[in-house]
């Protein structure tokens, strides 16, 4: 009879068997298996990919999977786990160290001329040099993740705040609210009790702690450093990457990886206190919160603030401002990494397509994280999205030259969010209304711009928009700043990747430097004490200011000391059963015991009682 | 006696042929009607018993840090019963549990009895109301609940433990009402008629007749609620906002750390006190149930 079964069982698992190989045993078609965060990568991005390989490759065949994780510690457990194996994940910058540091991870090729290498920004793969970790071979030998690691997006810890809807509720006037969003410790402000979310997620929350618990050592750093001016900006006489600027970061970036068990004690009282003022925690629910207005703050990624910022002006015309405090705060970057054992070449030929700045620029467009790639064409969906000067004009004429349409082809429509938006041989593009001036511009094609039935070259329109502009605004950068523009400086980012700008040309306006761009978004209050502070929407968002720079710090992996991290949180989430809880219980528990033990001498008596009537009856009987 | 021996009774004769029939046919293969719980074994073995194996091993295991099994370790026993911070999760786990299993009893009770009164309920329409909520996906349905409760201005905010108590409750009412129903509506009405025939009031009826007789309903509805509000984390976490940490958030945060060993063994307590809770009140329902009419 055992025999038996164990036939059975073995004719199921040769039943089996061919179904599992026979996904492995076609030759001919190469596999890629990517794991990805979910929602974070535009939709035909991979099917393109495959497409291209195969076409370029001939007499290949590639496949792609494509796999999602949604947080860092689950896709490390399940790749602990689980026998699956991927070519390339996308892990945020600790779990990477991690990764290194447990040996599951292969180093990239250095290909000079690749995308990556040209494209992605010069500053943000200097920072990602700055991180370091072992890689888990007995050495102790630290490498830099930079060599095991390819950036994806980037981007910053803030706060999302909705000061209308919080001087609905509080009272308070919306500057002071913007004023006091410029501080991590408003956060602990009873002021502001009950309105704010934040994350549920040991490491964010924590950073945020740090920043509170050693407020009063950090700002006594910046006025040590001497880099800062008395409103904690930097100076204008320092440049962000100087080296007091770096000298600074690196005493900034200690005290922000403090996690020993005495530090963590400190920062645990610090949010437990916090708790008692928040709102709740959150995972993913407060991007919509804010957009619905359930809560006024939020303590948000970039990437999702970018998220609340523009649904809640499309949708609700609710006008929702992002802030990195003043004494700086979280810098993180996502990255694709190649676990031992998988496909090198279809790997790093995957990172190179996403890596050309059309597909980053693709990207960002769609998810809304900023892209570690830089390049012209995420330089021009910048100036798109943020330069309030007429770029309409720029925007069509640079899709004119696929398309080869005239103005007359271009069929200009309302979209579904009612936005003017035309559309040609290449879909549709976003536009606003008032963009093209006053000019007509029928007949113009990529070659000439025809502007009120005058033909003449592009560079002569743009003059003559310039010219336009400035007798709108006034000749000199002042009159711009104070139409309401601020300047913003994205050189950090775009420096040295676009081939065809010779920088050493560049002015210092926004008129002679493509990398300044004015925007109409910033707002600059100025304080009782006289302080000028300035609150910022979507730019921010996207792109730091440059010189919030030397006060981003990147957070480590906290490697041994997880523990007291981990500890930290557990106590935080933590709650001890309310007073009325305990009396509550205390009740249920003492009726429970009441009720039980009057059960069993009740029964007992019945019993005797049923015993004795027995006896009775019995004698009765007899008699 | 030896088989192969011709026996001159015909019927011996019939029963060897049909052995030896049978015989034959088992040496390809022989159905027999207990083959078809092989499934069931199977599933039982790979999605039970391993996974529970697993748990004890883990709960008691010294793991390095890619998850291998280096030795024992009883740290994870030590850390749970020294944690006072995970005694407390514990205790107020313990807490909602039995307080939304007594609410779910005191609203669900005499709901099932009147539901499961003709009178009031033709059709048994007015049953598939209250379970229907069951049909609608949980996590979904939590997060309706979040948004009617924060239309009310009950939030996590300001009422954690009010908002987590109403989605427990409404979450596990249709459990604790399907099971009393199938009970009441099984009632011995002749025995309740006799009790007032006998002179009993009408809360000596309930108290001799229809509460007896309902005991399996009862023990069965509050096993359908507390067990699974136990280890529930969704509903707290979403309606408390993050702010009331029951016992399976904690568990989950341990596995979520690559804390196995703890994780594993918290999973192990959870495992013992809803056996407990079996033991508990199976006895109680056996004691008093001469039927087993309950549903579940």
């Amino acid at each position: 009879m055992k025999n038996s079964k164990f036939v059975a069982l073995g004719a199921l698992a040769l039943l089996t068997l061919p179904a599992l190989t026979g996904c492995a045993s076609n030759n001919n078609v190469r596999t890629l298996r990517i794991l990805n965060c979910e929602d974070y990568i535009a939709d035909d991005i991979v099917e393109n990919f495959t497409k291209d390989w195969n076409e370029s490759h001939p007499g290949e065949k590639i496949s792609v999977v494509y796999d999602t994780f949604d947080t860092n510690e689950t896709m490390l457990s399940s790749l602990k786990t689980g026998k699956s194996s991927y070519d390339l994940i996308c892990p945020s910058d600790y779990a990477i160290q991690k990764m290194m540091r447990d040996g599951m991870l292969q180093p990239f090729d250095d290909i000079p001329d690749d995308n990556y290498n040209t494209y992605a920004s010069k500053y943000l793969v200097s920072r990602l040099d700055s991180i370091e970790s072992e890689i888990g071979d007995g050495t102790g030998v630290k490498h830099k993740v930079s060599e095991y690691a390819r950036g994806y997006m980037w981007g910053t810890l803030g706060v999302v705040y909705n000061p209308a809807k919080i001087a609905d509720i509080t009272g308070l006037e919306e500057d002071e609210i913007k004023v006091d969003m410029n501080s991590w410790t408003s956060l602990w402000d009873a002021k502001y009790h009950n309105i704010m979310s934040i994350k549920d997620s040991m490491r964010d929350t924590y950073s945020v702690g740090i920043m509170k618990a050693y407020n009063d050592e950090i700002i006594a750093d910046m006025d040590a450093s001497g880099v800062f001016d008395e409103n904690y900006n930097l100076l204008d006489t320092v440049e962000f990457d100087s080296e007091e600027a770096l000298a600074y970061n690196e005493k900034l970036t200690k005290i922000f990886n403090r996690c020993g068990y005495e530090e963590t004690k400190v920062v645990e009282k610090e949010l437990l206190s916090l708790k008692a003022n928040v709102f709740g925690f959150e995972v993913d629910s407060g991007k919509d919160d804010m957009v619905k207005g359930i809560v006024g703050m939020n303590l948000a990624w970039s990437g999702d603030a970018v998220y609340s910022l523009d649904r809640g002006e499309n949708e609700n015309d609710t006008y929702l401002y992002y802030s990195i405090p003043e004494t700086g705060g979280n810098i993180w970057f996502d990255g694709w990494v190649m676990p031992k054992g998988a496909d090198k070449e279809l790997a790093q030929d995957f990172i190179d397509y996403i890596s050309s700045p059309e597909i980053a620029a693709e990207n960002m467009d769609f998810i809304g994280y900023t892209s570690f790639i830089a390049g012209d064409t995420v330089l021009d969906l910048v100036r798109q999205w943020y330069d309030p000067r007429s770029y309409a004009m720029y925007v069509w004429h640079d899709a004119s030259k696929d398309s080869g349409c005239t103005w007359e082809d271009s069929d200009f429509v309302y979209d579904e969010d009612d936005e003017l938006v035309y559309q040609d041989g290449t879909g549709l593009h976003e536009d606003t209304g008032d963009d093209y001036g006053p000019f007509d511009m029928t007949g113009s094609t990529y070659e000439e711009a025809v502007v009120d039935g005058v033909a003449m070259s592009w560079e002569d329109y743009q003059a003559m928009v310039d010219t336009y502009n400035e007798a709108e605004f006034g000749d000199d950068e002042d009159s711009y700043l104070s139409s309401g523009w601020d300047t913003v400086n994205l050189t950090y980012i775009f420096s040295g990747t676009i081939d065809d700008y010779d920088e050493s040309t560049f002015g210092d306006t926004p008129d002679d430097n493509p990398y300044l761009f004015y925007t109409d978004a910033l707002e600059t209050i100025t304080t009782e004490d006289g302080r000028e502070v300035v609150a910022g929407r979507q730019f921010f968002t996207q792109y730091a200011p440059q010189e919030m720079l030397p006060k981003l710090a990147i957070m480590a992996d906290y490697g041994e000391n997880n523990v007291y991290v981990l500890n930290l949180w557990e106590n935080v989430k933590a709650n001890n059963l309310p007073i009325w809880g305990v009396i509550i219980f205390g009740i249920i528990l003492l009726s429970a015991i009441v009720v039980t033990l009057s059960t069993i001498i009740i029964r007992r008596k019945q019993k005797k009682l049923r015993v004795e009537r027995r006896k009775i009856t019995a004698a009765n009987m007899r008699k | 006696m030896s088989s192969n021996k011709f026996s001159p009774n015909p019927e011996e004769n019939a029963i060897r042929e049909r052995k030896k029939r049978a015989k034959r046919g088992s040496h390809f293969f022989a159905f027999k009607r207990k083959y078809l719980m092989i499934p069931y074994a199977v599933f039982l073995a790979l999605f039970i018993i391993v996974p529970i194996a697993i748990i004890l091993v883990y709960a008691f295991a010294k793991t390095n840090e890619n998850g291998a099994i280096v030795g024992f370790s009883a740290e994870a026993f030590l850390s749970f019963f020294t944690s006072t911070t995970k005694l407390n999760v514990l205790t107020v786990s313990l807490f909602v549990g039995i307080l939304n299993t007594i609410i779910c009893l005191l609203i669900g009770y005499p709901l099932s009895y009147f539901l499961a009164n003709r009178k009031y309920n033709t059709n048994a329409v007015l049953v598939m109301l209250f379970v229907m909520p069951m049909w609608i996906n949980f996590v979904l349905r939590t997060g309706a609940t979040r948004d009617v409760l924060t239309f009310l201005g009950i939030n996590g905010g300001n009422h954690a433990y009010l908002a987590t108590m109403i989605g427990m409750v409404y979450n596990y009412l249709p459990f604790t009402i399907l099971p009393l129903y199938t009970t009441m509506i099984k009632l011995d009405k002749a025995q309740l008629e006799a009790a007032a025939d006998l002179g009993a009031n009408p809360v000596g009826v309930f108290f001799r007749s229809v509460l007896p007789q309902s005991v399996p309903g009862i023990v069965s509805a509050a096993e359908m609620v507390f067990m699974p509000t136990l280890s529930s984390y969704v509903i707290s976490d979403t309606l408390s906002e993050g702010k009331i940490t029951l016992f399976g958030n904690i568990i989950y945060l341990h596995f979520s750390q690559s804390q196995w060993d703890k994780g594993s063994f918290m999973a192990l307590v959870m495992l013992i006190l809803v056996a407990i809770t079996m033991v508990v009140s199976h006895k109680f329902g056996k004691e008093d149930a001469r039927t087993e009419n309950a549903l579940w």
